[in-house]
Order: structure tokens, then sequence, then C-alpha cells
């Protein structure tokens, strides 16, 4: 189910996808269980002429005490998986490192617009640059973003870096990674924000620091014509 | 169908007169057994309308701008109007009908030995109400502009303003639909409660009340207490959009978060007023089927109510990635996955009530087994969604729409074809046939798997919901001969659904006639005739024991009726 | 193992009328708990709104308040005589009650008027948003309220609050009265359910069991009504403090 997966590409998307296959295998192992048992009894016990059924209605804590020892490993089991994903969560969500590049997002209906502080490391100033569709950022580098939609909510997906994020107007609202592989990926909106919503489309440009370096420059250049 | 059956009673001979007339018999009924299948066909019919959008929708997936047969080629605001309106269909329109209204009106009043429900014009009302929301939720497709294309979540600001859209009729009459539709099921909710407290035959404690009713009014239970703030909140949508107020737009100094706490608020409690009512036919079954008592009948009420209560308390794990504090994704997470222990508890019952049994694979029993198979892989996966950190990648792919189909459509179709055939003889006084049952059964098992087992597969590749146009999408082009297959499996799927509608039909009126207790079961309802007169009972049933006392050690017979008098006499069931 | 023992419990006793009046008031607060709850988080996240408070006039909210309590009273003596059998008092003070919701209604009209002469509408600005949402909400449950209310005057005007004294009876039952039925179908020889069906109103002239509304009197119903006043009542007692009291 999970051999699909994107590939990898930020520090932390190696944490999901880790989570992910260690729920995986938890719930692998209690689909397998539970529906070969539901099988097995179908055929075990099935109708037979003069059989007749146990009488056991597991009132009793001796009859129940399967269920119970079942329930305290999916109890355990329940508080293992939110402990280990707690910590990626916070590492995702909540412990955001300063970044060293920050960038401004702006969604609108149906498109990504990028703002670089420019060289004064300011928003809102005149040397802001202002890039449509294509996020560049340099690989290895704590990348800040701060999200903002001028219209509805959409929502800010990286399936590569395994980041989502919605994106609510009226609010700006942080959100950071780090690239680890260079080359292009994606960039979706997935949060239904109107006609256009399927088109919404960006891409996502991880380059050596050099090549990131050199593209604002030049970039830069071109704007302030 | 019931009109050979008129009870004869002392008082009702100077009104006999009006009886017979079909509008005061089959349209504007007052019986909770015709108000119960005019639900169901009312449900059953807009499961067409839902099964039309999916057909849409699955065309234009699997062969993008192309012409779909019998609509044309599905456009971007088509698709999301499509989207929208199967969403609320089938959750709104085919799951409430059908499970809530219908089986809760059929069966708790039989099973509780009641003559009636207590509010019975109520009922109708209710009925009524809800044809309203039908006929308002239908009339949007035909407005300026069509049917609301906002998600079935509508959330705003999208909703909320035309601007966005271009939309304001289709989405008034979404919001009218969905107040009427909550209006109804409130209407409804009361009676059932009440019946339900009020109404119980002499005997029938609540440590003997059938399993069904217990999940029914747990279903009502859980509806009833959920949607008065979602109510609050679309009067605010509805002001919004036509009294120009803001309280869903920022730039009026409105929370679009607001209306998600709101509805999820509602929609968590809603996940088990659909599911519990699946849930409850399935119980009823599997104990008559495999010829055991239900194994841990207290566990399982107690399960259920701590299940409702911890339902309350999880809605915003639908909103992890909304913007919301993310210091509240935690907690939330824990009680998500904490509500896997009285659902584990619940399914491990199940699996031991099989343990030791003799099992029947009639179609009913069919069913029952595949509700369990398949809601099983939805409740596991819906862990990858609940744990919040493997939240960020699924929420919003099509792992989602995989995992929510393998929970509503086991509770909803799974479960009420359960329902369908178990107290199709109860019903209408006729048998279905088991041959066609089985064929329509192993149908929609083998492709409502092929349907959705690979939507797992498309979604953890990172394919997102809502998306007209997946050509648009390189990282989606390896999926595409999957996308093809799930299309053409989703289109068998719904061919399947013929055979039931032959085989509904055919033995509606040309079945064998059923006796009253075909199935050797318990509970109140099997005791009286098969389709049961107006009043349901000839003389008032008194219960005598719980309602699973099958295969006891020291009888020849293996089931005891409820209402059977405790000194083994044989003309107990008559 | 198996306790065969026969009746024990006897669930018919509570009244089924009441028991769905207490639903419908559950249901009613879980709507008004949404919307006074989304009102309280906007409002502490905006501690400016306390501008747009001002505005609104404390006098002339406690006058209403004062007569929406007044109107309380007068439905528990309504319904204290409901016991007495005094049939002159109780449409005496059903008039009374509904007449002060009718001066409750007047007197929110004017404000009403008074802002709208100002300029201030609903779409104003968020807080007379939630002003006229609140405020106009409950005021069509004090219209729902008042019109019960009506209704059981007229029975009681018209003399049908109890049934007829065997051989006097030609009372028609008129309308099913005002939005829930009272039929106790606990009982298994209660008559009231006929075939389940819905009758025409030429049947309704027929004296019997179904004109009282299931063998209990109409004037059971005041008591019902009586509690959804209350409940009217209670939610405006916490609207005007959240609304006028906060400025």
């Amino acid at each position: 189910m999970l051999k699909n997966l994107p590939q990898s590409v930020s520090t932390f998307s190696g944490d999901i996808d880790g989570i992910l296959y260690f729920i995986y295998a938890i719930v692998g192992f209690f689909f397998v269980a539970t529906e070969g048992y539901i099988v097995y009894s179908l055929v075990r016990y099935r109708r037979k002429d003069g059989v007749k059924a146990r009488y056991e209605t597991g009132e009793t804590w001796r009859e129940m005490r399967w269920i119970i020892g079942i329930v305290i490993v999916v109890t355990v089991l329940d508080f293992v998986i939110d402990s280990k994903g707690a910590g990626v969560w916070a590492k995702v969500k909540e412990n955001f490192p300063e970044g060293d590049v920050r960038i401004k997002v702006v969604a609108q209906q149906f498109s990504w617009t990028f703002v670089y502080p420019g060289a004064d490391g300011q928003f809102d100033t005149r040397d802001d640059l202002t890039v449509p569709r294509v996020l560049h950022v340099p690989i290895h580098s704590k990348i800040r973003l701060i999200l903002t939609s001028k219209d509805v909510i959409h929502s800010f997906f990286l399936p590569e870096v395994r980041l989502k994020q919605d994106i609510l107007p009226g609010r700006q609202i942080n959100a950071w990674f780090e690239a680890t592989r260079t080359g292009t990926f994606n960039l979706f909106c997935s949060e239904l924000c109107g006609l256009g919503h399927t088109k919404m489309l960006g891409s996502l440009e991880v380059q050596e620091p050099a090549d990131y370096e050199r593209w604002l420059a030049e970039t830069t250049k071109e704007q302030l014509e | 169908m019931e009109g050979n059956r008129h009870q004869a009673r002392g008082n009702s001979a100077h009104h006999s007169h009006g009886d017979e007339k079909f509008i005061w018999k089959y349209v504007f009924s007052t019986d909770h057994k015709m108000i119960a299948k005019q639900y169901l066909f009312t449900g059953l019919f807009m499961a067409l309308v839902g099964a039309f959008t999916a057909y849409l929708m699955r065309w234009q997936l699997a062969y993008p701008n192309t012409a779909a047969p019998g609509w044309g080629v599905v456009t971007a605001d088509k698709f999301n109007m499509l989207v929208t309106m199967h969403g609320t269909i089938m959750v709104f329109f085919v799951g409430m009908p059908v499970l809530v209204a219908a089986l809760s009106n059929f069966v708790i009043p039989l099973q509780i030995g009641a003559r009636d429900m207590v509010f019975p014009r109520l009922n109708m009302l209710s009925y009524w109400v809800f044809v309203a929301s039908v006929v308002c939720l239908l009339a949007s497709f035909f407005v300026p502009a069509g049917a609301s294309a906002c998600g079935w979540t509508g959330y705003p600001p999208l909703s909320a303003s035309q601007e966005y859209t271009g939309i304001f009729w289709g989405v008034v009459l979404w919001i009218l639909a969905l107040a009427l539709e909550f209006a109804s099921f409130t209407m409804g909710g009361i009676n059932y409660l009440a019946t339900f407290m009020c109404a119980r035959a002499k005997g029938l404690t609540y440590s003997r009340v059938p399993l069904a009713t217990w999940f029914l009014v747990g279903a009502s239970l859980a509806f009833f207490f959920s949607v008065g703030p979602l109510i609050a909140g679309a009067i605010m949508l509805l002001l919004d959009n036509v009294a120009g107020t803001g309280f869903y737009l920022p730039q009026k100094g409105g929370e679009p978060l607001l209306w998600q706490h709101l509805f999820w608020f509602f929609g968590h409690p809603e996940v088990y007023v659909v599911f519990l009512p699946g849930l409850a036919a399935v119980l009823e079954i599997i104990p008559v089927f495999s010829r055991k008592p239900i194994f841990g009948y207290r566990t399982m009420v107690w399960s259920m109510a701590v299940a409702l209560a911890l339902s309350y308390v999880v809605w915003a794990h639908h909103m992890f990635i909304s913007g919301m504090d993310p210091r509240l994704a935690m907690p939330f997470s824990i009680t998500t996955i904490l509500i896997s222990v009285p659902f584990a508890i619940i399914i491990f019952c199940m699996l031991a009530s099989l343990r030791g049994g003799s099992i029947r694979l009639a179609t009913p029993m069919l069913w029952a087994v595949g509700f369990l198979v398949t809601f099983l892989i939805g409740g596991l996966t819906g862990i990858f969604l609940g744990s919040a950190a493997s939240n960020i990648y699924f929420h919003g792919t099509y792992f989602v729409v995989a995992h929510f189909h393998y929970t509503f459509f086991p509770a909803v179709f799974f479960g009420g074809f359960a329902a369908i055939h178990f107290w199709f003889p109860k019903m209408f006084g006729r048998m279905y046939s088991e041959r066609l049952g089985k064929i329509h059964f192993w149908l929609t098992f083998v492709f409502f798997n092929c349907t959705f087992w690979p939507i797992f597969q498309i979604g953890s590749g990172g394919m997102i919901r809502r998306i007209a146009d997946p050509s648009q999408y390189r990282i989606l082009d390896q999926f595409k001969t999957l996308n093809v297959f799930v299309t053409i499996s989703a289109f068998i799927l719904i061919a399947g659904q013929i055979v039931f509608v032959i085989n509904f039909f055919w033995s509606i009126f040309r079945g064998p006639a059923a006796e009253a207790n075909p199935f050797r079961a318990n509970t109140l309802e099997w005791s009286a005739a098969s389709p049961p007169p107006h009043g349901n009972f000839t003389a008032a049933p008194v219960v005598y024991r719980g309602p699973y006392e099958y295969s006891l050690p020291d009888r020849a017979e293996d089931f005891v009726p409820q209402n059977e008098p405790p000194l083994a006499q044989a003309e107990g069931t008559a | 193992m198996i306790v065969q023992t026969a009746a024990v419990e006897n669930s018919g006793e509570i009244s089924t009328g009441k028991l769905g009046i207490w639903w419908l008031i559950g249901s009613e607060i879980m709507i008004f708990g949404g919307a006074i709850g989304s009102f309280i988080l906007l409002r502490l996240a905006h501690p400016d709104w306390a501008d747009n408070a001002g505005h609104l006039s404390v006098p002339i909210g406690s006058l209403n308040t004062l007569v929406l309590l007044t109107s309380s009273y007068t439905m528990v003596k309504a319904f204290e005589n409901v016991k007495k059998r005094d049939r002159k008092k109780i449409c005496r003070f059903l008039l009374a009650t509904a007449l002060m919701g009718l001066v409750f209604l007047g007197i929110k009209s004017f404000e009403y008027h008074g802002k709208f002469s100002h300029g201030i509408y609903p779409n104003t600005n968020l807080f007379w948003a939630f002003y006229f949402t609140l405020t106009g909400l409950h005021a069509l449950h004090v219209i729902a309220g008042i019109t019960a209310i009506l209704i059981l005057w007229t029975f009681g005007l018209r003399d049908r609050l109890w049934p007829p004294a065997p051989g006097t009876g030609t009372a028609s039952p008129g309308s099913p009265g005002p939005g829930i039925d009272i039929i106790d179908i606990s009982n298994f020889s209660d008559p009231s359910i006929r075939g389940g069906i819905i009758r025409p109103n030429v049947n309704m002239s027929i004296p019997g069991p179904r004109w009282s509304g299931g063998g209990r009197p109409i004037a059971d119903r005041i008591e019902l009504v009586g509690l959804y006043w209350h409940f009217v009542d209670v939610v405006w007692i916490f609207l005007f403090p959240l609304l006028y009291l906060t400025a």
C-alpha cells in the first residue's frame, strides 16, 4: 500500500515515512490476523448436522479474558504510535528553526506567487522579489515559509517534502522544511478552492547554493529593469 | 399489502371507511412501518442519483476530458459540483434515511413491542420535511450556475460568498436542504428516543433490549447532541450568503475556522450516526445465523456509550493541518486513536460471537460478514489519519477517500443490505431470492474492493482529492491504468446493483410468502405477523428474558423467543 | 444462568409529551449553545466590540428582560390554575403571557428600528451580525411560543381544555395543537391510534378519545408549552448580559 510513496527529499520526510511504515506494520498484522480469523471461523464453525452451537454469553471475566488481553495490547500500541508521532509532529509543525531563507507564499484563486525579501531581508519593501509559480530554494538550508491567502482557503502541499499546510485568508501561517536533494518537485493546492482548483499547480526547484544565488541575482536584475 | 390483515378492533369499526384510501395509507401514513418504507425508497432513489454522480466523476478520472456517455464532457465546474453533491447525497440523503430513519422507524417499535411510535404524526411530519429537503437539494441542480460546488464540507470563505464560486442559489439551496434535513431528523430523533424510553413492552428492561435497538438509539443520541452547533453555523453561513454578514469572511472580521470547528463537532458523531445503525443490523444478524448468544452484550452497549462520548472530543482530527494551533494536535490525536479501543472491543466481541457457532451463510449473514471484513480495513486505515504526524502527508489525498469509503460503504451498503435482507420478510411479508441475493453480494463485495483498494495506493502516491483533471499532474501519470481499473470496477459495482433491484421488486410482489419467524430469531419483531398489521401485535407482548438465548444446552430447540413464557410452553410464540 | 422473570419494569410511566418537550429543549440548547459559544469565542478575541455594545440601550434591554420574566410568571400562574381546573383564570393568564410576549417583540422591533435608522445593519460589522442573528433567532422562538400559547388560549375560550362530561359531548377536537402530539401508546388498551392513519377532519367530529389528544386533556399541554416558554426566557437571560452588558 505504501510502495507508491513519492521520493523523500527533506530532513523530516524520512521521519514521516518512518511513522507510516511503523503504523503499516501494526495495522498490517491486525489486518492479517483478524481477516484470517474471520475466514477460519466461517469454515471451522459452519453449520453441520447434529452439531449445536456453544452457549457462551461472554458476560464473565473469564470468558472475556482474550478480549481484554487484545484490547490492552491495542491500547498500548495506540500510545506507542502517538508518542512516536508526537516527536515527528513537533519537529514539523511546532518547533520551527528560525530559518536561513524566508519566503512569503501568496496563494490566490488559482495561482501561487512567492515573495523573496531581497537584499534587506525585509518584506514589503521595494526590493522584494516576486516570482510566480516556481519556488526556488537552496539545498540544505532551513526554509521558513510565511503562508498567506488572498481569497479562500488553499492548502500548500509538497508531496516529496511531506509537507502540507492549509492557508487561511486573513492570517499568516508559518511552515518550514529543509531539502536534501536537488531537482524539480511538485507543489499542489490540496484544498478545494474553486473552479480552477485542479490547475493550481506550482513546482519546487531545489538547487545547489551556488545555482540558487545565481538565479536570485539574475531574477533580481530582471525585476529591477 | 397490509389491507387484508387489517386488525379488527372494537373501536375501529366506524373509521374503516377511510382506511383503504391510497393517500392515507401510502402517502400521509402515520404507521411507523409505512414511514420506514417511505424513507427506504426515498433513500434508495437518492442512491441512484449518488451513483450517477460517481459514474461521471470516475469517467472523468479515467478518461479525462472525453465525453461521458449520457452527459458529455465533465468540465471542471461540473466536476466540483459532482464532488459536492456526491458527498452530500451519499451521507445525508442515502446514509441518513436508509440507515437512521428507515431502520429506526421499522425496527425500534417492533423490537420493543410497541404498537407505533409515541408521536406518530410528528413521525409523518419528519418524513415530509425530509421530502422537502430532497426537493430542495434536487432543485439546486437546475438553478442558474448549478448546484453548490464547495465540497460536501462546504468550507467558507469559498461557500460564504458568491464572488469565489459564482454560485448563489446552489449554495443557498444546499444550506436549506441541510437545514430541513436536520429539522427532520431532530423530529425523528425525539420520536425514537421517546419511544425507546416510554413504550417498551412489559418486562423489556434496559438490559434485555436487543442490541439493534440500543445501537439505533445510540445513533439518534449522537445526532441529537452534535447537530445543534452546526445548525447555528449553517444559519450564519446562510446569512453570509444572503445578508452580507461576515461570520466566516476574514475581510469582515470573521473567522473561517469557526465553520470547520462547528462542522466537525457534528461531523465525527455523524460518522457514528451512519455507522451505528449498520452495526446494529449486523449485531442482530450474527447471533441469529451463528445460533449463538452475542458475545458480551453489556460490554458492547458500554463500548458504544464510550465511543459516543469520545466522538464528541475528537473533531479536530479533521483539522490537524487546518491552521489551528498545532499544540492542539496531540490531545486530539490521542482521543482519536483511543476511540479505536471501544471499537476494537466491539469487533473482537463480534468475532468471539462466531467462535463455536453453527454458522449458516445466508444472504443477510453474508452481508454482515462482508461488513466486518471491509469495515475492518476502514477502521485500521483510520489509524494512519488519526496520527497527527502521518496525517500531514495523507490529509486531503485519495488515501482519505479510500478510507472513508471503506467506512461509509460498509456501514451504508453492507449494513444496509444486511438489514434489508434480514428484515425483508417482516417488512413485505415475502421472502427474497436467496440465489439473487448471493449473486448481488459477491458482485458488490468483489467490485467494491476492486474499486477502493487501489485508491489507497493511488492516494499514497500523492493523488489529491477533488481534482477535476488528473492529466494535469505529472505525478499521476504512473496511475493511469490503475485509475482506469478503478473506474471499470466502479461501473461494474454500480451495474451489479441491478441484481438487487430485480430481487427487491420481484420479491415484493412475487416472492414466496414468509412465515412470522423465518430465521428462527428471538427478538419481539419476529413474534408479530409478517408483515405486521397496524398496531403490530395482536396482544401486548410480555418479555421474559434477554434477546440472545440461542442454543441453550438443556433445550432441544436452539432458540427461545423473548416473549415465550418461562415454563417452556410451546404456544408462547403464537 | 438464564433469568426468566416476568414483568419487572414498567417503562410507560413518563409522560411522553413532557419527554418530547425536554428532548426538543435539549436540541434547542445545542443550537443556541453553538451560536452563543461562537459569539463568546469571537467576542473574547475582539475587545474592541465593546464600542458597538455601547450603542445598545441597557434600560430598554432591562425592560424587555423584565417583561419576559413577568410573562414566565403568568405562565406559571396559568399552569397552577390547570390543577384547579379554573378555565377563566387559565385563559386570562395565557392571554397575559402572550400579550407580554408581543410587548417583548414590540420593544425588540423598536430597538431594531432604531438601529436601522442609524444605519446599523447585520452586515455593518461582526458584532451587529451576531446581535441581529442571536436576537432574531430568539425572536423566532418567542413567536413560536406566542403562537402555541394563543392556540391553547382559543382551546380555553371554546372550553375544550378537558373532555366534556359524558352525554354532553358534541365538541369537536379542532386542530391537533401546537408542535407535538401527545399520544401515549405505551398503554396497550389506548385506542387513540387507529390503523396508523391520519384522518381527514370529517372524522374529528366523532366524539371519542381522539379529541383530547389521545386520552390526555388539552390542558396538559399548558405545562409543556410552559416548559418551552421558560426555555425561551432562559435563552434571553443569557443573551441580555452577553450582548448589552459587555460595553
